[in-house]
């Protein structure tokens, strides 16, 4: 049990994709850390992220402690919910710039 | 000493895997040693070099201390036969026979779970496509023959 | 430049068809993630806080213009516009996806380029001088040597599962640009008496939670004996390094350890066994490799000539460009560390473009520097100016290379699963700061380097000025080091006491570079200085 730790969810990454996903309440895994599940009892999600992995969906699972408010009490979690702290450098221009699947497999 | 008994492996319901890429189910091999890599420096080199066939164990597909171990052997002239046993994946058949080892013996389940055609693949990855090949088992290396790039590329035989 | 025959084109192919088909057993289930892992990370996959990241081996941090730009486009198509260059010569891709990896793997061996070996605990991809053949102090060009060893050790049967990772450096040049004391291995070529080439070798080296300066493990050995001796020293480690803890399983533990003499003799005792044979072609490869680098070379121009220019042209010259080997010519820095950049990072577009300048005025060379910066390796004098102002459209000619704003940075806790803190931020904030600074006071010359975690992706022990991100209490702190450096004098720097907030930290290092000006005599640089006053005064400003 993690110090000050009220609940936890699951977390993991998805196998194809890599992004952070949470186990909901309706019983599959989602994007938004807001739809997560919570549970007082660790014991019961720790098999649900083993089985997960073991059926390839996802990779990495693990707990994420949570205060009485439902904010990750580890600092890891709470960066990694927050996100990169930079915008991501992708103007406008650029975007319109990108090469084509396409142009990708004619150079290749 | 190793801690598993050659009996005990000679009992095991396995599968063969040649250098040659073929899979099959022969009676296990004999053996005189099952080397494990933490016994290998207490049993001394020179003591091997006149044994038939020795077990090398990789106990997790991590630990590459046996492909060092082959490689020391055959360097240091055994002309044995040299069988990888244990935590092995498809994927590291050609790093065994590349480092001197004659095939792999492989349980049953081992083999069920990667499937029969990964092992039937694993050694579709030509061995003389190494840039650089060191010496492999005498028994290995005629049935092998093409020659690592850089012979190729200088014209020399393997 | 090496450029691939249809040896090492079907190489790269066949290891891209490989690597297609783990995917595709690991999806399937044939292969569960315990078994994947060391396998992707051979292929310079890892898994990250938010996505896969893919690391591209840029073999002794050479590049051409064609290579480039497919870099830029794989930022663009599969990455969210940008990459991150590394300190040891690769190319991070921070978004990708597991689904999209073997087609990149396919575009990169389009152009001559993998990502075999940037990770996992084997052989990496070996690093060297980012002015290898260009710099004016070089005895020995070193990447013939590098690629020599690229191919050695490239699917290396008995070198895929050491006890941990394994970093080789070459240098050829009285500096060392390539903090070659802090690798495993690390080859100091030169010439004998007859012009052949022949390495001192280091062993040892390394940072993370054990930082190590190499020792010296032999002098002057030959060219045909560098192979089987680094086979020896390999096949030593791989046998009996520690692998019941992965922070003591690196070679440096095992020297520490087992003792510099004794691993020598083991070493002697291993290469009396090993087959010369195998190694006989070594030598002729060498030199067919270094016909390839010596036909690359340019020969030296007349009427060449530096522009006037503008005082910001000079400026820029002036601190981004390296005295070249061959009249006529400058090698010149392009800064990835502008003002508040992320350090390392270019955009797709940024990649592009420098893409087209080399080839305008670079002969289709670009180099990727240790610093995390990119190098145009044959300007003409009479290009310069020109160059400038191409760089300046661009946002890329930060006249900041070599100085305390060009911060080497790990992406930290924004991006990496291994880190404790973050690092981009505290480096953004740093770069406003000290660029401002430099504006006010001219060059200020000295290294600040920052990582996320005690594994110092950052080279934070290497630095006269060393940031560690570290959690302390669920909150981010940061450690300062003082005194170290990375080049031919590599030291470890000493920790100079209790960690800061990263709002805290812009004072901190403002104050300690107040101290050190202060303190410093004439000509000194800031390692001199640090030697010669110690730790004492650095801690009193800033602790009082």
């Amino acid at each position: 049990m993690a110090r000050n730790a009220h609940a936890y969810a699951l977390s993991a990454n998805d196998l194809l994709t890599g992004e952070q996903v949470f186990w909901s309440h309706q019983g599959r895994w989602c994007l938004s850390f807001e739809d997560a599940l919570f549970s007082t009892e660790p014991q019961n999600l720790t098999p649900l992220g083993n089985a997960e992995e073991a059926a390839n969906r996802v990779v990495g699972a693990a707990l994420i402690p949570v205060d009485e408010n439902r904010r990750p009490v580890e600092l890891r979690d709470q960066r990694r919910l927050q996100g990169v702290s930079v915008a991501v450098r992708t103007t406008a221009s650029e975007a319109a710039s990108r090469p084509s699947a396409a142009t990708l497999a004619q150079a290749a | 000493m190793s801690d598993l008994s050659v009996n005990e492996t000679s009992s095991l319901l396995g599968w063969r895997l040649d250098a040659s890429g073929a899979l099959s189910q022969p009676p296990a091999p004999t053996l005189d040693l099952l080397l494990e890599p933490d016994a290998a420096e207490d049993l001394g080199l020179d003591n091997l070099l006149h044994l038939s066939a020795i077990g090398l164990v990789f106990k997790t597909p991590h630990d590459g201390r046996s492909f060092s171990l082959a490689r020391r052997l055959r360097n240091a002239g055994f002309q044995g036969q040299l069988i990888g046993l244990g935590r092995l994946m498809p994927d590291q058949a050609r790093h065994s026979v590349q480092s001197g080892l004659d095939a792999l013996w492989l349980e049953d389940d081992l083999v069920q779970r990667h499937g029969i055609r990964a092992w039937q693949n694993a050694l579709n990855v030509v061995v003389g496509s190494l840039y650089n090949q060191q010496r492999l088992s005498a028994e290995v290396a005629p049935r092998l023959a093409a020659p690592d790039i850089w012979r190729r590329r200088h014209n020399k035989a393997a | 430049m090496y450029a691939y025959d249809q040896y090492d084109q079907a190489f790269v192919e066949q290891r891209a068809a490989e690597f297609r088909e783990q995917i595709e057993r690991r999806l399937s289930g044939a292969l569960s993630e315990d078994e994947f892992k060391p396998l992707r990370l051979q292929n310079g996959l890892y898994l990250q806080l938010h996505a896969y990241m893919l690391r591209v081996a840029i073999p002794y941090g050479a590049l051409n213009a064609r290579q480039l730009r497919v870099l830029g486009d794989l930022a663009d198509r599969y990455d969210k516009g940008y990459g991150h260059f590394t300190t040891r010569q690769n190319i991070q891709y921070n978004w990708t996806k597991l689904s999209d990896v073997a087609d990149m793997i396919d575009a990169l061996a389009s152009v001559q380029m993998h990502a075999i070996q940037t990770s996992g605990n084997c052989i990496r991809n070996v690093t060297t001088d980012a002015y290898a053949g260009v710099a004016g102090d070089e005895w020995l060009d070193p990447r013939p040597s590098a690629e020599l060893l690229r191919q050695w050790s490239s699917l290396h049967p008995e070198f895929a599962f050491l006890p941990r990772k394994f970093k080789i450096a070459v240098l050829g040049a009285a500096q060392d640009r390539a903090a070659m004391k802090f690798h495993d291995i690390g080859l100091w070529a030169k010439l004998d008496a007859d012009g052949q080439p022949q390495y001192d070798i280091w062993v040892g080296g390394g940072q993370g939670r054990t930082p190590r300066v190499a020792r010296l493990f032999q002098e002057a050995v030959p060219l045909a004996d560098l192979l089987p001796t680094l086979d020896a020293m390999l096949r030593v480690y791989n046998l009996a390094g520690r692998r019941d803890n992965k922070y003591k399983a690196r070679i440096k533990i095992l020297i520490d350890e087992m003792g510099i003499e004794p691993y020598r003799l083991a070493v002697v005792e291993e290469l009396a066994r090993v087959d010369r044979d195998a190694f006989a072609t070594a030598v002729g490869e060498y030199q067919r490799i270094a016909a390839q680098f010596e036909t690359a070379q340019r020969p030296a121009l007349q009427g060449q000539k530096v522009p006037e220019g503008s005082p910001e042209f000079r400026a820029w010259l002036q601190q981004n460009g390296l005295t070249h080997k061959v009249n006529g010519y400058a090698a010149v820095s392009v800064s990835l560390k502008t003002k508040g950049a992320i350090p390392g990072d270019a955009s797709g577009a940024q990649m592009r473009a420098v893409a087209d300048l080399a080839e305008r005025y670079s002969a289709g060379e670009i180099r990727v520097s240790h610093r995390q910066n990119l190098v145009l390796p044959w300007v003409k004098l009479n290009d310069l100016e020109t160059l400038y102002h191409a760089l300046l459209e661009q946002d890329l000619a930060e006249a900041n290379v070599g100085l305390v704003s060009d911060i080497i940075a790990c992406p930290g806790l924004d991006y990496c699963a291994l880190a404790t803190a973050r690092s981009i931020p505290v480096a953004q904030a740093l770069s406003l700061r000290l660029r401002e600074r430099e504006r006010r006071q001219g060059p200020i010359e000295a290294s600040l380097n920052i990582s996320g975690c005690i594994n110092a992706c950052g080279h934070h022990h290497a630095a006269n000025i060393g940031i560690l991100g570290l959690n302390r209490s669920e909150s981010e702190t940061y450690q300062i080091s003082l005194g170290g450096r990375a080049d031919e004098g590599a030291k470890v720097g000493d920790i100079l006491g209790p960690g800061f907030s990263q709002d805290q930290v812009p004072d901190v290092v403002e104050t300690l570079l107040d101290t050190w000006q202060s303190l410093r005599e004439d000509g000194e640089d800031f390692s001199q200085t640090y030697d010669r006053v110690g730790k004492q005064p650095f801690k009193e400003a800033v602790y009082v």
